[in-house]
């Protein structure tokens, strides 16, 4: 009886610590992320999965250049030149489209040629043959295509950009992210719309960054700063 | 109810006919709209790869008459109509819209660079087509095809029109077709029952080239075979009745030769029989023992000849086999004893012997010659007798003659067995009975008649080559 009273004391105390510690950790604790991650895209949803606030990559993001993105990433593995320019045109309009009728890519794409027509007149968005058969292609496509891709930050980025970035720049964006990640891992975060240069300069060596460290996310934040309306 | 093969193929071949009439009508009625738009699908095709030059513009003479009437061609380059041609159903206001009906459309069938859908609008059948050159060059075709509704009625009053004379063609080729199968059968029915009832009196002709004339072949063969076949039993049936005739006439013989015999010999055992009782009791002349006992032992050689000369008729048969031949000229030979009791009796006997072979074994021939002229030695009346022998249309003749008579009671039974024409003559009465026999054996003829004062004997014996076996 004796012991197994002392065995239940045990297992409760082991309990009692186990719970302070998870739950503290839990209050604080923010995953830390890699900017060479990659990043999930859903064919399904037709949007990137599980993007956080401190995730640089919504600077980039839209569902235009998310899906372009994902469709290039998956043709990669494919290996096939089925992403015309006729098709690219139509993901921008059918991105442009869903920013003016705030209907997302899913909707839009699940609807018929007539009522994307006729939304997209709503919107003054003019349709050409080209886009038309362009979209009965991609909704073929999209009906045919594996459920998810998983695509890169650097793709995103050189999406949104419309061109390739040179190492520094990827190194400026890592840099970036690793720097807002680090101020996500104790709780506190920054709004880099708002955030002048300065402002992330000092924060960058209050924080103990190196000189080359400072220059290289103070770059991450202009090139982020190039994609801001 | 009994239906004839005629009866049954005719109707057959009617119903069948007719159904066939009906399913092909059915498969025409429902398939014609649907051929008819798939055909001018196909020439549609065809004039879409033909139709566009290598430049992208049309050709001068477009392959468009193979299409419908109402037909558009528009080429599109960047979204801007730069050419078209046929009717003018499609404005550039209706690009886009036609597009988007074609691709909106979940039937739109897609082979390679092209795209196209049919569709039926207010009974009008419309085949949208959409033709893929590369990045913004496109060949839109509009095809309409008018209303096929009024087909069916059309085909219903042309199958009706139709069907009058297909139904008049159907009923005679059903005649003929039946007729042309049941005839030849009917006929071998018929000829099958004439060969059952063993009438083989005709050969069945048809003029077929078919199966049909194997089988008449084979029918025709089977009653060869059975009409020789049954002719060769009634052949043997009639033999076997002469057979048993001839061997009831010869029983008949046989009974009265034995007769004959019983008779011949019991007057000389009656005369001996006396002789010796006489002798026993030495009662009047039969006292002289010597005298008498040489009397009863001349009845006696009589009898013995007479016995050897029965034993040898009886011979005769025996001694004749299949091929036996003997040339005339044998006769000389075998005459030479008869011509010495000529010499003997002082007659004057003349032989005459021909060439020629007689179907007969040589022993026999020379004895029927031998007896013949010793009978004729015997009775002639000038002592003179000859003997011919020769060949006469195909058959072999032996005359003997002499000077003398015959009364006709001796005509009649000279061939008898122990017949003598005069006892006074020495004989024993059964040479020309042999010489019968022989003629009998060898299936030869004899006669014996009166010629101008000269008794003849006429012998006909078959030559070699004609031998039968009686």
């Amino acid at each position: 009886m004796k012991r197994f009273v002392r065995i239940l004391a045990s297992g409760v105390l082991l309990a009692m610590v186990l719970i302070a510690v998870f739950g503290c950790s839990a209050q604080t604790y923010e995953n830390p992320l890699l900017f060479d991650e990659p990043i999930v895209y859903s064919f399904q949803t037709m949007r990137l999965e599980q993007i956080q606030n401190h995730d640089i990559v919504r600077y980039a993001s839209s569902p235009a250049t998310d899906l372009i993105t994902a469709i290039q990433t998956h043709l990669v593995e494919t290996n096939s030149t089925w992403l015309d320019a006729s098709k690219i045109q139509l993901i921008v309009k059918l991105g442009e489209l869903s920013e003016a009728s705030g209907v997302g890519l899913k909707t839009l794409t699940a609807k018929s040629g007539s009522e994307f027509n006729a939304l997209a007149l709503e919107a003054g968005i003019t349709l050409t043959i080209d886009d038309i058969i362009a979209f009965a292609n991609l909704k073929d496509w999209l009906t045919a295509a594996d459920s998810r891709v998983f695509v890169t930050r650097i793709a995103l980025f050189e999406a949104a950009m419309g061109r390739t970035l040179t190492s520094e720049e990827a190194e400026g964006l890592s840099d970036l992210q690793a720097y807002l990640s680090d101020l996500a891992r104790y709780g506190e975060s920054v709004q880099l719309e708002t955030m002048e240069e300065a402002e992330l300069r000092t924060s960058l060596e209050e924080r103990g960054y190196s000189e080359g460290k400072v220059a290289s996310a103070i770059m991450g934040y202009q090139l982020v700063k190039d994609l801001m309306p | 109810m009994k239906i004839g093969l005629f009866w049954k193929t005719f109707l057959l071949l009617i119903m069948a006919f007719s159904l066939l009439f009906f399913a092909g009508f059915w498969y025409l009625r429902e398939n014609f709209a649907d051929r008819y738009v798939e055909r001018n699908i196909e020439a549609v095709k065809t004039a879409i790869l033909d139709f566009v030059l290598e430049d992208g513009t049309f050709a001068e003479s477009p392959l468009i008459e193979g299409v419908s009437s109402e037909t558009q061609f528009l080429r599109l380059r960047n979204n801007v109509v730069v050419d078209r041609y046929g009717t003018t159903a499609l404005g550039d206001a209706e690009v886009l819209p036609f597009v988007i009906a074609l691709y909106d459309n979940d039937q739109r069938i897609v082979e390679g660079s092209l795209v196209y859908v049919v569709t039926l609008v207010q009974d009008v059948t419309q085949v949208s087509y959409l033709y893929r050159y590369g990045a913004s060059d496109y060949l839109l075709v509009l095809t309409r095809i008018q209303s096929l509704q009024n087909i069916d009625a059309v085909l219903n009053e042309v199958a009706i029109a139709v069907s009058v004379v297909v139904f008049m063609m159907i009923f005679l080729l059903s005649f003929f077709i039946s007729r042309h199968v049941s005839s030849p059968i009917r006929k071998l029915a018929q000829y099958a029952k004439r060969i059952a009832k063993l009438q083989f009196d005709e050969t069945l002709i048809l003029k077929r080239s078919d199966e049909f004339r194997d089988l008449i072949g084979s029918l025709n063969e089977m009653a060869f075979y059975l009409r020789t076949s049954f002719l060769e039993l009634e052949h043997a049936n009639l033999r076997l009745k002469d057979d048993i005739a001839f061997e009831q006439r010869q029983e008949a013989k046989k009974r009265q030769l034995i007769q004959t015999i019983n008779h011949e010999l019991r007057t000389p055992i009656s005369i001996m029989r006396g002789m010796v009782e006489g002798m026993l009791d030495g009662v009047g002349r039969y006292k002289n023992k010597e005298v008498y006992l040489s009397e009863v032992l001349k009845q006696i050689d009589d009898i013995d000849q007479k016995t050897k000369d029965l034993t040898y008729t009886m011979r005769l048969e025996d001694m004749v086999r299949k091929d036996d031949r003997c040339a005339l000229k044998t006769l000389e030979e075998s005459l030479s004893a008869t011509m010495e009791f000529a010499k003997q009796k002082k007659v004057k006997a003349t032989l005459s012997i021909g060439e020629g072979t007689a179907a007969l074994p040589c022993e026999l021939l020379g004895i029927l010659a031998a007896n013949l002229l010793k009978n004729a030695i015997l009775y002639t009346q000038d002592q003179t007798a000859s003997l011919a022998a020769f060949v006469e249309d195909e058959t072999i003749v032996i005359f003997v003659r002499n000077k003398g008579t015959l009364s006709e009671e001796d005509q009649a039974n000279l061939f008898r067995p122990y017949y003598r024409a005069d006892r006074s003559i020495e004989g024993s009465g059964l040479g020309l009975f042999i010489v019968g026999r022989i003629c009998e054996i060898c299936g030869g003829e004899k006669r014996m008649y009166n010629d101008n004062g000269d008794v003849v004997a006429k012998i006909v014996l078959p030559k070699a080559s004609d031998i039968t076996l009686t």
